[in-house]
């Protein structure tokens, strides 16, 4: 078990204080610092990692041997991430039938360092999957109380796209951006696959198709995920360089360990370390926890003391249970024509055919994005395993390389409580904290979604012709969502419709960790669109207090 | 034995004296037309007993990866790789000895036949043959003994294969918009 809070206030070698205690400098953190911030509120952001250049983690992946998406990122001691490339500490410790290897960073900046840009709307449909599937729960609120929100999100993030693509979605403004063009190989499928009756459109994204934001236009790296080289893509340095211009002050490499609540149930301050091993506490009268789906029910389940004996905000019990992902299907083809892919962005086209409708009562709902990248060393690894030496084995990689493409599938996953985060307090991670354990598996729900889209991929395939197929098992999207969600009723939710934790008035969350429910849109958009309510629903109860 | 400058026809009339098919030969001619000439170093093998030499090792890779152009940096960080492994330097020595030693025969091998496979190599050999060209294909090199170690990354020979179609991952973009269109070195065969 956790210290006592007498205990952990004794070697307290430095004492902050600020409006707006923020810990994490993700887009849920940055964004809500520099919306607070624009109001003249004084803000404090604790972040556990350090910060970064473009040019050191460019220079990372080039020079490891890991092809992983975080190879080229830190991972220090004091500040531990999932490590799934050296396989030396995976992290967090799989308990469930079905093993999950998600990937986030603990940078400043947070995980769209080496997100792959994806702005997506939720659908109207995906706030009442009970009243409307009786599935999983209802959100506290409508698309219609968000979209203004969504807004505002799709301008801070700078996303492309086309309004006229975004089919059954009301929006009240145009998209910032126009859409990123398609490759070539992606016009190629769409139009076959067009005439099969499948309909592939602009995918929102948070990638410059203009200059925008002092951020150039994309010069098709191909790179988005693990890293824009040239920052046309959005990540939360955006709001990180932002709200400090605004006097923001953001401390890297300090880490929170727990929270505090005096006897009346406020937070009254964090207690973090430093990468040096020094200790500190922050105090504010609000304090709002970004540090994301697995993180931030860590810090309420680490926050144990006599009166609080499952942690801060868990009068609920619901603190890490609900996890979900976009669990991801993928079929790769040779298609009988050459392609030409690994070129542009990583993906221009999406499929919202899947994402809607009745079935949603038996099945999840999926949607299908094209997907531009060239995975040329699998692709020559796998011609060195057939035993091809040159000149044949440079003939069959120019040859395939030419003619592959693949299509991934995004699922949306109904919430359980046994998919949950506890921690491990006999074990401990390399920072010294209790490892986290995730038991995880999917439903028949999410099975015979899985089902349908092996059907729609083996169509695709036949549509296109391909010379060869190759169907991928589930894996990660790596969206951490549901594990602090929202809603009406505190016995069964953690926080009401604006974050804010039922047990605590001036405790927020902030990200995915809240959504009820995640439908089948990537969760960024949402994340940023619910922290510019959450930041309104602070100033007002600043102003108030 | 010191570089020397030599022709296109002269590499390829040395690589057929190591045993590369008919098939081998037209593809370089086909793929490097423009190359007229460029520094070959075929130097002896030496005796079996001495560390063989780094030229010996390059060459050995020219060998086994049919290409006369080949990055000396990354060959550099390679050679102690593959010298430190358990009977590394043998193999370094008794591969490139038995490519060096096979008579000129190339028409008798079957077609698309590498040399190392037209069956003249021990077992042993060509294994050791290829991890070296997985090596410099993949630019990284991996050996149960050690963890995985990056030896190139632009120089890996696999990013030549389809560059300067496919811009090279993280060095340079497209251009705004122009993976819209078919591409022309795709287009080669
Ligand atoms: C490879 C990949 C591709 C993705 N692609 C997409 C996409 O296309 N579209 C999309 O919508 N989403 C995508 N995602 C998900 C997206 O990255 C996340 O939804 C988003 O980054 C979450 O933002 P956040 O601010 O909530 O959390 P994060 O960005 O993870 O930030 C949390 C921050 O909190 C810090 N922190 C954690 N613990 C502590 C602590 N104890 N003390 C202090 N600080 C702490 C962390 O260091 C981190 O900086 C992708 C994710 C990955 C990994």
């Amino acid at each position: 078990m956790g210290q006592s809070d007498q205990n952990d206030e004794t070697n307290v070698s430095e004492q902050l204080a600020a409006e707006v205690v923020i810990v994490g400098s993700g887009v849920a953190g940055a964004l809500c610092a520099y919306r607070l911030a624009l109001a003249g509120v004084k803000v404090l952001v604790l972040e556990a990692g350090p910060r970064i250049t473009r040019e050191s983690v460019v220079q990372g992946f080039k020079s490891q041997p890991l092809l992983d998406l975080s190879a080229g990122y830190p991972n220090p001691h004091w500040a531990p991430r999932p490590d799934w490339g050296t396989g030396a500490d995976p992290y967090i410790d799989q308990a469930g039938s079905t093993i999950l290897q998600m990937e986030y960073l603990r940078v400043v900046g947070g995980t769209t360092w080496q997100w792959s840009g994806s702005a997506l709307r939720l659908r109207p449909e995906d706030f009442g999957m009970y009243s409307r599937f009786r599935h999983g729960v209802d959100w506290p609120i409508a698309y219609d109380q968000l979209e203004t929100d969504y807004a505002e999100a799709e301008k801070e993030l700078g996303v492309s796209g086309d309004p006229a693509a975004d089919t059954g979605l009301p929006r009240s403004t145009p998209f910032p951006l126009p859409p990123v063009p398609p490759s070539y190989a992606e016009k190629w499928v769409a139009e076959r696959l067009h005439s099969a009756g499948l309909s592939f459109t602009a995918r929102p994204v948070a990638r410059n198709s203009l200059p925008f934001d002092g951020r150039s236009q994309c010069a098709g790296f191909g790179t988005c995920s693990p890293i824009c080289p040239t920052g046309a893509q959005y990540s939360a340095m955006v709001h990180v360089d932002k709200a400090q211009r605004l006097g923001v002050r953001v401390l890297e490499n300090c880490r929170v360990e727990r929270l505090h609540a005096d006897t009346s149930g406020k937070i009254r301050s964090v207690a973090f370390t430093r990468s040096n091993g020094s200790t500190g506490t922050a105090q504010g009268a609000l304090f709002a926890l970004a540090a994301n789906g697995i993180e931030t029910p860590r810090l309420l389940l680490m926050s144990v003391s006599e009166r609080y004996p499952h942690g801060l905000a868990n009068s609920s019990g619901q603190v890490g249970r609900n996890f979900m992902d976009h669990p991801g299907l993928y079929v790769r083809m040779e298609l009988p024509e050459a392609v030409y892919p690994g070129r542009g962005p990583i993906t221009t086209r999406q499929c919202l055919d899947y994402c809607q409708g009745s079935f949603r009562r038996s099945h999840a709902a999926w949607l299908m994005d094209t997907n531009n990248t060239l995975d040329l060393h699998s692709l020559t690894e796998e011609a060195l395993s057939r035993g091809l030496w040159p000149p044949e084995l440079d003939e069959f990689v120019r040859q395939r390389a030419r003619h592959q493409f693949q299509i991934d599938a995004h699922m949306e996953q109904l919430p359980h409580l046994d998919n949950r985060i506890t921690l491990d307090w006999a074990r401990r991670d390399r920072a010294g904290q209790p490892r986290i354990r995730l038991n995880y598996s999917y439903g028949d729900y999410e099975k015979a979604g899985f089902e349908q889209i092996r059907g729609v991929f083996r169509s695709i395939s036949q549509t296109l012709g391909a010379r060869s197929t190759h169907l991928s098992e589930p894996f990660a999207h790596h969206h951490l969502m549901g594990t602090t969600r929202m809603g009406f009723d505190p016995h069964r939710s953690v926080t009401d419709a604006h974050g804010r934790t039922h047990d605590h008035g001036n405790l927020f969350l902030l990200g995915s960790s809240l959504f009820p429910t995640v439908g089948t849109a990537n969760p960024t958009l949402t994340i940023a669109a619910l922290t510019l309510r959450s930041a309104r629903a602070m100033l007002r109860q600043l102003q108030s207090d | 034995m010191g570089f020397v400058n030599v022709s296109r026809r002269s590499v390829i009339a040395a690589l057929i004296r190591g045993g590369i098919s008919a098939v081998a030969v037209r593809y370089l001619m086909s793929t490097a037309a423009a190359e007229t000439a460029f520094s070959l170093k075929l130097p002896e093998a030496g005796p079996p007993n001495r560390t063989p030499s780094f030229e010996v090792f390059l060459a050995l890779s020219q060998l086994v990866t049919l290409r006369s152009l080949l990055d000396e940096a990354s060959a550099r960080r390679m050679y102690p790789l593959f010298l430190e492994e358990p009977w590394g330097a043998h193999h370094i020595h008794s591969t490139y000895a038995q490519l060096l030693a096979l008579p000129d025969e190339a028409d008798k091998l079957p077609r698309h036949a590498h040399p190392a496979l037209g069956g003249k190599l021990s077992k042993g050999q060509v294994w050791f043959a290829s991890h070296l060209l997985t090596t410099w294909y993949l630019g990284i090199y991996y050996h149960e003994r050690t963890a995985p170690v990056r030896v190139a990354y632009s120089e890996a020979l696999m990013h030549d294969l389809v560059h300067p179609g496919i811009p090279q991952r993280f060095d340079e973009g497209s251009g705004f918009g122009a993976w819209g269109n078919p591409t022309k070195m795709m287009k080669r065969t």
